[in-house]
């Protein structure tokens, strides 16, 4: 299984760049990893305005129970919200933090 | 509820009838949280999706008798499937009693689940025979005073036939238990054979139902059952018997069909009436019955072999239903506003808009031409099995891999956060229920929040507004048909019509659907197939057209799969699936079928040498060399979704021209499963020629034309810059052509 290299930033410099692709074949292969993560707290976002505005929001893993949406962590611009998610996941799977910004 | 964000729709409703002509009646449902009145106007639905990029959300206001302010309040509804015999004579002299049945649950522990009850809930004289919050056996007698609950106390296995029995001996108040597994394991046993006391002499209330897999705790305001506890699993062979039977006696009856003797009361065998919703009752008293909700039939029973597949093969193979605590079929709410289509109304696709305040809620209803009147040149078909398909889809919600299939974070509407709250609006054929297995039903007799209504997301419904605003942006003049009404009316509904445009997404077809297109082009008909993925799953109608049956059988592009031996619909017997394994692939029909999904952004069509054939080159008057729809609101690309391609060997027409190819798909994108029959890491859209949609024009014999685009994304591009762009112009090019007089090159 492939494992998030903490040291290849430059990997994160691309996704930051071109938050939609098309990625290196190695980005993919961090961003297969990220993307699967268990559902419970699963990092989602809620559209609030429509075209608009984004809620960072977290999935509860059951049916029917409401998704938590951190209304105070708001995005006007999609490829914003993915690269926050994208340096929380960074985080949680190599325990460093992203210094790009 | 999260507080900030106000997702909460107070305002639901649903209409009895989609396909409706001038003269017809339309009866909406309407229910209402935190308002007490709603205003009602039917709107004609010209663009049913405001986007930043594409045309702007548009409706135009319709007068008709039934406009005004209407009374209104909450009305409920009741999921969960079950089986309900109606009170008799027979069941009124009940007094000891054995109950048996082969009983697979599917959730055991999660919740008290009524397996077989008669009264009105455990606080009624009745019984109730239950699986326990434990997940075990019990069964509960109570005299309206006395309520005693004997249980097994031992937890049955999900997903593991068990044969089950449970007596109550009216002289002595002794109850017997007997919880019979198939399989037994050495460390794991849910073997269990227990006796108990209840009171003596308990008499059953007169006049009460017999209730399957739930139990009536009492009713609504409006005078329906209210119901509880439903069970979620599978029943096979339910007996019932009027005194006490030692348990070897009544599995031995459970073999032999019909079950003969004296004291059988009431056999039911579930394989009868298979594409119906009754229940037989073979014992010879005629305890006939009623499903409610649609639970799940054409399912494997206890006495499956795996030597037969088809249930019309070996009903007695298929003797069980599959019940779920969400399945809905009729969401039975009472009539809040009854409208008559004006004479004289334009055929067109309409919608009910219901106002309280802020919130609202709208309705969709197609209304045909008048029956005889003079046809439009144009008929836009309103793929309406594939919106029911749709409808409330929880995919998103409830499918643990979403992020890893669509290639980008999940963005959930506010609609998405209510239907995940709200479950008892159910579920869509994407969607499992809560014990894993597959939603084969798809209802259009309750609310919908996504997918078939406009100012929702942009698919199905909304996505084919594009389509029907360009039309009219344009000037055509078009009527509309709907999936039902082809099934209905077979080539009748579409004759007079010398073009059909489709949507975006014409996915779902039964075999009468299929039948009629066919018979349409032998008799020179065109067709403009204006999207992806189309003509790709076989369905079944039920016989008042209120659902719909999907088998997810062998292959495709699914998110869950049939499991073996159930691959046949109840409603028709048919095998369904996909048509390409049924024989009749879509380029057959159609020239294109499914080749690769993606859904993260879209790509664009390059021209190919065919696009300059002398026979086609007309279709790109005034269309440059450069690339075909860089643009559009979904993934920002005319080609894109889901790709449907030209295979020979699947029926393409030998002389199809292919236009244009798509391309600048990511490896997000990826063939279909359908596609491939031994896995390989090339199946992406950076690597594999076979990812991309082929643009078809072909002609046949009969006179017919197909002209298709293979992208479901191509619609949601024609709008682009005020639609002026080459989508928009190409597709103008060839609608002129196909509604006009001319043959075709």
């Amino acid at each position: 299984m492939y494992k998030i290299d903490p040291a290849k930033t430059e990997l994160a410099k691309e996704f930051k760049e071109k938050p939609f692709g098309p990625h290196s074949a190695e980005l993919q292969k961090v961003l297969n990893v990220m993307r699967w993560e268990p559902v419970e707290g699963k990092y989602v976002l809620v559209n609030t305005v429509p075209h608009k505005e984004w809620c960072l929001a977290q999935l509860p893993g059951k049916r029917g129970v409401p998704i938590k949406v951190h209304e105070d962590v708001k995005f006007t611009d999609l490829g914003e919200a993915e690269w926050h998610i994208f340096k929380m996941r960074w985080k949680k799977h190599t325990g460093a933090d992203l210094a790009l910004d | 509820m999260n507080t900030g964000f106000d997702y909460k729709r107070r305002v639901l409703a649903y209409a009895d009838r989609i396909s409706v002509r001038p003269g017809d009646t339309v009866a909406f449902k309407v229910s209402l949280e935190d308002h007490a009145r709603f205003d009602f106007k039917v709107v004609r639905v010209v663009n049913g999706v405001e986007t930043p990029t594409g045309a702007p959300y548009k409706e135009v206001e319709v007068e008709t008798s039934a406009d005004g302010s209407y009374p209104g309040g909450f009305q409920r509804i009741d999921a969960g499937s079950y089986a309900v015999v109606p009170g008799s004579p027979a069941l009124d002299r009940l007094s000891s009693f054995t109950f048996q049945c082969y009983l697979m649950p599917t959730l055991p522990g999660d919740g008290r689940q009524v397996i077989c009850s008669r009264g009105s809930g455990p606080k009624r004289p009745g019984f109730a025979v239950i699986l326990d919050e434990k997940g075990a056996l019990a069964l509960m007698v109570g005299n309206g005073k006395t309520l005693v609950t004997v249980s097994t106390g031992v937890a049955m296995l999900p997903w593991k036939w068990a044969f089950v029995s449970a007596s109550y001996d009216a002289q002595s108040g002794e109850v017997e238990l007997w919880q019979e597994p198939d399989e037994r394991y050495v460390t794991i046993d849910s073997f269990a054979h227990i006796t108990g006391k209840a009171p003596t002499g308990i008499g059953f209330a007169a006049d009460h139902p017999l209730h399957l897999a739930a139990w009536q705790v009492g009713h609504h305001e409006d005078g329906r059952p209210r119901m509880a506890g439903h069970f979620n699993g599978r029943i096979d062979s339910p007996r019932l018997a009027s005194e006490v039977v030692v348990c070897h006696e009544m599995s031995k009856l459970a073999r032999t069909i019909p079950p003969r003797a004296s004291w059988v009361l009431g056999a039911w065998d579930l394989s009868r009436d298979m594409s119906g919703d009754s229940i037989v009752d073979v014992s010879g008293n005629n305890l006939h019955g009623r499903l409610v909700n649609l639970p799940t039939r054409a399912v494997t029973g206890y006495h499956w072999d795996g030597s037969c597949h088809d249930w019309t093969g070996k009903p007695e193979h298929y003797g069980a239903i599959h019940f779920h605590d969400d399945d809905l079929h009729d969401a039975g709410w009472q009539t809040s506003v009854t409208l008559t289509v004006p004479e004289g109304l334009k055929s067109g696709v309409y919608a009910g808009r219901f106002r309280a305040g802020r919130d609202e809620a709208y309705v969709p209803f197609y209304v045909r031409p008048a029956r005889g009147a003079k046809k439009a040149a144009i008929a836009f078909l309103g793929s309406t099995a594939t919106y029911m398909a749709y409808s409330n889809n929880h995919w998103q919600l409830d499918e643990e891999k979403a992020e890893v299939k669509r290639g980008r974070i999940i963005a959930y509407t506010g609609d998405e956060l209510f239907l995940n709250e709200r479950r008892d609006l159910g579920l869509s054929t994407y969607d499992t229920h809560r014990d894993g297995s597959g939603v084969v039903y798809a209802s259009r007799l309750r609310p919908v929040v996504i997918n078939f209504n406009p100012k929702s997301i942009i698919w199905s419904f909304n996505a084919d507004t594009h389509v029907t605003d360009w039309m009219e942006a344009e000037g055509f003049d078009f009527d509309v048909v709907t999936d039902e009404d082809i099934h209905a009316e077979g080539v009748a509904a579409l004759e007079g019509y010398k073009v059909i445009v489709t949507g975006a997404h014409p996915e779902y077809w039964s075999t009468p659907m299929w039948d009629a297109l066919t018979a349409y082009f032998d008799r020179g008909g065109r067709m403009m197939y204006l999207g992806g993925n189309g003509f790709y799953w076989r369905i079944g109608w039920n016989g008042d057209l209120t659902a719909i049956e999907i088998r997810r059988a062998e292959s495709g592009a699914r998110f869950w799969a049939s499991l073996p031996g159930e691959y046949h619909q109840s409603f028709t017997g048919e095998m369904g699936g996909l048509w390409k394994r049924i024989g009749r692939p879509p380029q057959s029909l159609v020239g294109i079928g499914t080749f690769a999904t993606g859904f993260d952004r879209c790509g664009w069509f390059e021209r190919t040498e065919g696009s300059r054939d002398p026979r086609a080159a007309w279709i790109f008057e005034g269309v440059g060399d450069g690339p075909i729809g860089n643009f559009g609101v979904l993934g920002n690309g005319a080609a894109g979704i889901e790709l449907d391609g030209v295979d020979h060997a699947l029926g393409s027409p030998l002389d199809t021209i292919v236009l244009a190819s798509s391309t600048g798909h990511s490896a997000y994108y990826m063939q279909s499963p359908d596609e491939i029959v031994f896995n390989h890491a090339a199946v992406n859209g950076d690597a594999n020629p076979r990812v991309r949609a082929d643009m078809i024009y072909y002609t046949l014999r009969s006179g017919a034309g197909m002209f298709a685009t293979g992208s479901i994304s191509w619609a949601a591009s024609v709008g682009h810059n005020g639609y002026d762009n080459e989508v928009a112009r190409i597709t103008g090019n060839v609608l002129r052509r196909f509604a006009g007089e001319e043959p075709l090159p």
